[in-house]
């Protein structure tokens, strides 16, 4: 028996519409399964320390910007796109194209403090260490204050620019250092050693819950004897 | 496809004596030092930043930099110096790994880390035409670009211009140029030096206390590479020839440093 031609009227649409809800979702699944690859390809290049060689970096790339002609809104891919645009040190501006994407990330996800941390990085690295880098520093610092990652980048290039930025800033960068104090002394003291700027961080080791780390009081100890 | 090269790729870093990512870090500036990454334009050095290989950093007048790569290597540039990291790779496990450092022009001290104690055929200097390799520990290249000046401090360094190959031992240099190299000792061949050459060695030497902190510090994995493994390094060698003051010779003086000031 043949359905009646008012059904068809109705099912036609429904189940085309759910084909291409079915299509999306499967475009939208691949392009997610390709992050996820991306991101795991990545992360074998930090775990073992070995840098990946540029047709390494091509298909990877590639693999990024299709999945991101699928799901042109996310921030995590132009995130990607920007870390491995600061790895292909063959093209002229790769600095300059590295803050791009990260900047279109910000305009996508403004409240994420790991990708105000990734512009602060992608402009010292640049040589901008201008408004817009502190800019980026402070709501960096302020987005995410108890964030390891974020703390890290803070301190380590607050500290770099400590004579170079304006007051706000060092204060800001200041606080980021008292919380990474709380967090992990020894390693905020590491960083403070390397730029230079033990005194910053030594005058915070009393707000350290493991204040009497023996190594913490020798270093800053030192740090003070003139 | 993709995955059969993400295994190849991973077998590849399980069998090879992998030649590691490595860097220099800056433990001490003064004055104007800029970094090259690959195409890029020239950024700001910092006291803490990081040189890859492929980087090239500069110094501007009365401007220095120490350098201390993963190994425990130590290189110093005095002021109006090029320097390129050609190539650098460490393996911390192996403790190898291979460093070519090339001087454009200017001065450099170096004193080798764990590489050139494991394996000094694998540490080598460039200075214009001149390749120096290691035998030893510590020493100063200056060059202008066509002559070349090699001073040795510690342990030997073999010193290849002109077609010529002749090692110097400690206390000796030497100095090549228009094609001809002459030896003798560090102050001999210092007497004889261009004014600009003499005022590189007073730069190199007046950074003497930086160069040996840098040495004795522990590196950015808070391993001391260089003290706990390489006796060569310790105690620090004796300074090299007087310094002759000059336009070029900031000596001691430590001004003008962005980060270095405490």
């Amino acid at each position: 028996m043949a359905p009646a031609p008012g059904r068809i009227l109705v099912a036609a649409p429904a189940v085309a519409a759910l084909l291409w809800l079915a299509a999306v979702s499967f475009r939208a699944g691949e392009a997610a399964a390709t992050v996820y690859d991306a991101q795991k390809e990545m992360g074998t290049w930090a775990a073992s320390g070995a840098p990946p060689g540029p047709q390494t970096l091509a298909w990877v790339t590639a693999d990024l910007e299709r999945a991101r002609s699928v799901t042109p809104g996310d921030p995590e891919i132009e995130e990607l796109l920007g870390e491995l645009a600061g790895r292909r040190i063959d093209r002229p501006d790769f600095r300059g194209e590295a803050l791009a994407h990260f900047a279109r990330a910000i305009a996508l996800r403004p409240t994420s403090p790991y990708t105000w941390a990734a512009v602060a990085d992608a402009r010292y690295r640049k040589g901008d260490t201008g408004p817009a880098f502190e800019t980026a520093l402070r709501r960096a610092a302020e987005l995410g204050p108890a964030e390891p990652e974020v703390q890290r980048t803070v301190v380590d290039l607050g500290l770099a620019t400590w004579d170079e930025v304006a007051p706000a800033t060092r204060e800001t960068v200041e606080k980021t250092v008292t919380g990474a104090m709380r967090r992990d002394a020894a390693e905020v003291l590491q960083i403070a050693g390397r730029r230079g700027r033990l005194a910053v961080a030594c005058r915070h080791l009393a707000d350290a819950p493991r204040r009497a780390d023996a190594e913490g009081l020798t270093t800053c100890s030192r740090e003070a004897t003139p | 496809m993709k995955k059969i090269s993400i295994i190849l790729a991973l077998a590849a870093l399980l069998f090879a004596d992998a030649a590691l990512a490595a860097s220099a870090v800056v433990t001490s500036l003064t004055g104007t030092v800029r970094v090259q990454t690959g195409a890029a334009a020239q950024r700001v050095l910092r006291q803490g930043d990081e040189v890859v290989q492929g980087d090239t950093v500069s110094t501007g007048a009365a401007s220095s930099v120490v350098l201390k790569f993963d190994d425990g290597q130590v290189a110093a540039l005095t002021a109006n110096s090029r320097m390129q990291v050609t190539a650098y790779a460490f393996n911390p496990q192996a403790k190898t790994g291979n460093i070519l450092l090339s001087l454009v022009v200017g001065g450099m001290r170096a004193i080798t880390g764990l590489i050139g104690h494991n394996q000094p055929d694998s540490v080598k200097f460039r200075a214009a035409t001149a390749t120096i390799g290691i035998r030893g520990s510590d020493g100063m290249i200056i060059t202008d670009g066509t002559r070349v000046s090699v001073t040795v401090t510690d342990g030997a360094f073999t010193f290849s211009f002109a077609g010529e190959t002749i090692v110097i031992p400690a206390g000796r240099g030497a100095f090549g140029a228009d094609n001809k190299v002459t030896q003798g000792t560090a102050q001999q061949v210092f007497n004889q030096l261009p004014p600009a050459f003499q005022n590189a060695i007073g730069g190199l030497t007046g950074l003497t206390t930086q160069i040996n902190q840098a040495a004795a510090s522990n590196n950015k994995n808070g391993n001391n590479n260089n003290n706990n493994n390489n006796p060569d390094n310790n105690p620090p060698p004796p300074p090299p020839p007087p310094p002759t003051p000059g336009p070029n010779n900031p000596g001691n003086s430590t001004g003008g440093g962005s980060a270095s000031g405490k």
